[in-house]
């Protein structure tokens, strides 16, 4: 299902999905499917400095200021993603409030502990 | 952390010795500069390997294998102050190739108000698994600062410094690996990685730095001090996660 935002943005919603389920190779990248993480909401914005208007309490996200667009996935409840990390740091297997960013370059940035407060990213729209 | 002294390996990386209980965990070292200095390189040498295919394929457990020359440093109690580059394998991908990652965190002094970026490892090219350089290496140009990684001189990632609130103030050379029953290698038999040619560059210096660690034994590191060890040979060093 794709809506349009009353921001203009393309929307995209999806329900739990597995990844035989979604052609979208950004839904793979953001690792929706895969040791059952789902989306909860996902939202193309044009500009990556658009996430200030879909997630307004999100921390200040430089490399997210310069670029062109992006493809945001917001994790339904807790996710599963596998994160490095220092040595002699315990590593992490699952985050909450997760948030995915993959960029037109196809980098993917993993957020954690995103408040969702003031989000404008429509999650109760049914695929 | 203790250390002993073990049965030496040959050359060729690969001993008889089974191990299915290494488990997640990571051994190297570090190199800490101290303040106000900072770090703007890390590198090092991998020695050509033949590594067997990892056996920890299990359905639904993480395995995955890498060794890492990484730029961190003061991270509050986050670990994902971090630009990492490095060899490896996951289940998933199974062929040895290069991967980087790069994080954040809001409770490193100098990130509040910043979102907290997880250093998730991404696949960025194939290994041929010859003997290859890598490194993490500071540039600007302008007022404009980038970490790039690098593997035999050819630019694989970056990361606009603008990114890295934290304080580089740590270089780390290790090995880790996530899961129960592969090893650092991804073998049933141990491997052990052997890092050569170790450098860093602090700002205090125009050119790069040997960490001379000197010749010393086995030295375990936690949580897994039964299976995983680092020694180091001057500016060399020798990783296993199945001692």
């Amino acid at each position: 299902m794709v809506l349009t935002s009353a921001l203009g943005i393309s929307v995209g919603v999806f329900a739990p999905l597995s990844r035989a389920d979604t052609p979208d190779r950004r839904l793979d990248r953001c690792l929706v499917g895969t040791d059952g993480n789902s989306a909860a909401a996902a939202v193309e914005i044009p500009a990556g400095l658009d996430y200030r208007d879909i997630l307004p309490a999100m921390g200040r996200s430089p490399e997210l200021e310069g670029v062109s667009g992006a493809f945001v996935v917001v994790y339904a409840g807790d996710a599963s993603v596998p994160g490095s990390g220092r040595m002699g740091d315990v590593r992490r297997t699952t985050i909450a409030d997760g948030v995915c960013v993959v960029l037109a370059t196809g980098e993917r940035i993993i957020y954690q502990h995103v408040s969702r407060l003031g989000m404008r990213v429509p999650s109760a729209v049914t695929p | 952390m203790s250390s002993t002294t073990p049965a030496e390996v040959s050359a060729n990386h690969v001993a008889a010795c089974q191990n299915t209980n290494a488990q997640t965990g990571f051994s190297g070292h570090e190199k800490i500069v101290s303040s106000p200095n900072h770090v703007l390189a890390a590198s090092a040498t991998l020695e050509a390997q033949a590594m067997d295919l990892c056996v920890g394929r299990i359905s639904g457990i993480r395995s995955a294998t890498w060794i890492w020359v990484a730029v961190t440093g003061s991270c509050g109690t986050s670990g994902n102050c971090i630009i990492q580059l490095g060899p490896g394998r996951t289940k998933d991908w199974t062929t040895m190739g290069w991967w980087w990652a790069w994080g954040r965190s809001p409770l490193a002094p100098g990130c509040s108000g910043y979102s907290d970026v997880i250093p998730v490892p991404d696949r960025i090219s194939n290994w041929n698994l010859a003997s290859a350089n890598f490194s993490v290496n500071y540039t600007s140009s302008g007022s404009v600062g980038t970490w790039r990684g690098y593997v035999d001189g050819v630019e694989k990632r970056n990361v606009n410094d603008v990114n890295i609130c934290w304080d580089h103030n740590t270089v780390q050379w290790f090995g880790e690996s996530w899961n129960p029953g592969d090893a650092i290698g991804g073998c049933l038999c141990y491997s052990k990685f052997r890092l050569s040619v170790a450098r860093y560059r602090p700002t205090s210096s125009t050119s790069s730095l040997s960490p001379n660690w000197g010749t010393g034994g086995c030295l375990f590191q936690s949580p897994r001090p039964p299976y995983y060890c680092t020694r180091v040979y001057g500016d060399a060093l020798d990783i296993w996660s199945a001692r």
